[in-house]
């Protein structure tokens, strides 16, 4: 029998111990239910003391989306998904405009208003609610964390041993988040939950699908809640894989009720993108449909605002078009006659800049904008025009 | 020789790194300072940060407590940040709107909440007036007011912030006196 040195018989025990000691310290069961909810070692309760303190700093500021009613029915749709966890798992509405959701440790999930405005129904939502929830039950930041610790330990060790090249590589997965593998588990979790929960899974699909081609028509980075799963395209394959195996049997799109309860936080996260300059994400919301679901008729006085603050040749056209469609659409809607004001305005039409600030006013006396409009009609009543 | 220039360029990069940062100046009178293509007065006793290039930056007490900053553009440069087009012909309310914009786009930490916007003169042009309010992330609550005009060629930002507690409300009447100072040079 061949003798092997004594440095490199202790490297290898070193080596086999650690496998072993990993192995067992990375054994984070998954919460079954309700009954076994509960913090089961110290790294676990830092996390959601850590979990707690955020939900506590976060409900003393602004951003939590002021809407009762609205977090009552995500509440249900949670609470369809993952009926074994009543009361554990708490969801709110982030005022935000990337699309973003995260789960906390605590079981705190928080989904941002634009990423809520994207979705055409209950069923869309549902599978980010349930991907959401799905790191929670699966304790993916438990995983995680200890899962760098010993990559931490096993890499030393292995450096040790002679590979050096282990530790960098596996310091580094580590620190990104979640890793595909774990968004792939959440993904399959949340669409065996749309289905038990009686939900239609190929709106699944839909909604990736539409994420996928807004990142890609954004032309930037992948929206933060991307950033760390799957690309959203292998994702989107991934869950038609998933409905290969698993026929879908149809089930509910809950889209009325959804369409209604969103309705002002749509309108809101658009107003938000518009004032802060964000218009492609408008004009590829409502650039390509003559009835976008869940929008109201003077949608297109938005459409048009975006054309105008994107100024490139042929916006100017484009943003008029979509007001006098508006107007005609909806002409009780006041802030469209400002619009076209201040169009005429910029075009030197003095008498329809009039025309069309008047009855803004008229339309809209409290409005807040108010005194640039009088400023406007003083000019032109004065013949200057600005 | 060759070793010597490679010991003398090696002893000058360390000194250039080792060399302090440009400290605050005090500003001891009541100073007119002139921009590229303005000029404005600074009050006496404030403190000037010869560090930022791309503004005026004036401060009494530090910049986590209060701060004026003016800034001048081109319209193209202006809301480069935001991909924001300005133009010429921009109205007063535009302007407003782009500014208020690359404000929340700066403090996206924070939530920007307009609490007023209004057509202002300033120094001979029409122009905006913004008032907003925002909270830090360690819940400090800040408050500030914006005046903007723009010419034919450039667009000019005079911003104020302070503390809403305290120093927001003290400094004030000195940032209206520095935007009455305000003038366009070469008019």
């Amino acid at each position: 029998m061949r003798q092997y040195p004594p440095l490199c018989r202790l490297r290898v025990s070193l080596l086999v111990l650690v496998i072993v000691l990993s192995a067992c310290a990375t054994s984070v069961k998954p919460y079954n239910s309700i009954e076994n909810v509960q913090q089961t070692n110290r790294t676990d309760v830092r996390l959601w003391a850590l979990a707690d303190k955020f939900d506590e700093e976060i409900s003393h500021t602004d951003r939590i989306y002021p809407d009762m009613e609205l977090q009552a029915y995500l509440q249900g749709i949670i609470d369809r998904l993952y009926p074994d966890f009543l009361g554990s798992i708490r969801i709110q509405v982030f005022s935000a405009t990337s699309l973003n959701a995260f789960a906390l440790p605590n079981g705190s999930i928080y989904i941002h208003t634009a990423l809520l405005a994207r979705c055409d129904n209950e069923a869309q939502v549902a599978i980010i609610l349930g991907h959401e929830a799905a790191h929670f039950v699966d304790r993916h930041s438990l995983r995680r964390v200890e899962h760098a610790k010993n990559s931490t330990a096993f890499a030393n060790v292995l450096t040790l041993a002679g590979i050096p090249l282990a530790g960098p590589l596996l310091s580094i997965s580590s620190m990104l988040g979640y890793s595909q593998k774990t968004e792939s588990t959440a993904d399959r979790i949340s669409y065996e939950r749309m289905i038990l929960a009686g939900y239609d899974t190929q709106e699944s699909v839909k909604i990736f699908r539409r994420l996928a081609e807004e990142t890609k028509n954004m032309g930037k980075k992948e929206p933060f809640f991307f950033s760390t799963h799957p690309r959203m395209v292998e994702r989107v394959e991934s869950l038609n894989a998933m409905m290969k195996g698993n026929p879908p049997p149809g089930g509910d799109i809950g889209a009325e009720t959804f369409l209604q309860k969103t309705a002002v936080v749509r309108i809101a996260s658009m107003e938000e993108d518009l004032s802060m300059n964000r218009y492609k994400s408008v004009i590829l919301l409502l650039g390509k449909s003559d009835s976008p679901p869940g929008y109201p008729e003077y949608f297109k006085y938005y459409l048009g605002e975006a054309y105008r603050l994107r100024n490139n040749a042929g916006d100017e056209e484009q943003a008029l078009q979509a007001y006098q469609e508006a107007v005609v659409a909806a002409p009780e809607f006041a802030p469209t006659y400002r619009a076209l004001g201040l169009y005429y305005l910029k075009k030197k039409d003095h008498e329809n800049a009039r025309q069309f600030l008047e009855t803004y006013l008229q339309r809209a006396p409290d409005a807040g904008d108010q005194e640039y409009i009088r400023y406007y009609i003083d000019n032109l009543e004065k013949g200057e025009g600005l | 020789m060759k070793r010597n220039f490679l010991l003398y360029c090696c002893l000058m990069q360390i000194l250039v790194a080792c060399a302090p940062a440009p400290s605050w100046q005090v500003i001891h009178e009541t100073e007119v300072t002139s921009g590229a293509t303005y000029q404005v007065v600074l009050p006496a006793g404030w403190m000037r940060n010869p560090a930022n290039k791309e503004a005026l930056f004036i401060s009494l007490d530090g910049p986590a407590l209060q701060g004026i900053t003016i800034q001048e553009a081109s319209h193209h440069e202006a809301f480069k940040k935001i991909k924001g087009i300005s133009t010429p012909d921009i109205l007063p309310s535009e302007l407003a709107e782009l500014t208020l914009a690359l404000t929340k786009n700066e403090f996206a930490a924070s939530r920007v909440v307009l609490l007023k916007n209004t057509p202002a003169l300033v120094a001979g042009h029409q122009g905006f007036r913004l008032h907003f309010k925002y909270e830090t992330s360690k819940g400090l609550d800040y408050e500030g007011i914006i005046t903007g005009f723009a010419t034919s060629e450039q667009v000019y930002i005079i911003k104020y912030y302070g503390t809403s507690l305290h120093y927001f409300p003290r400094d004030l009447p000195v940032y209206e006196e520095v935007v009455q100072s305000f003038q366009v040079t070469g008019e």
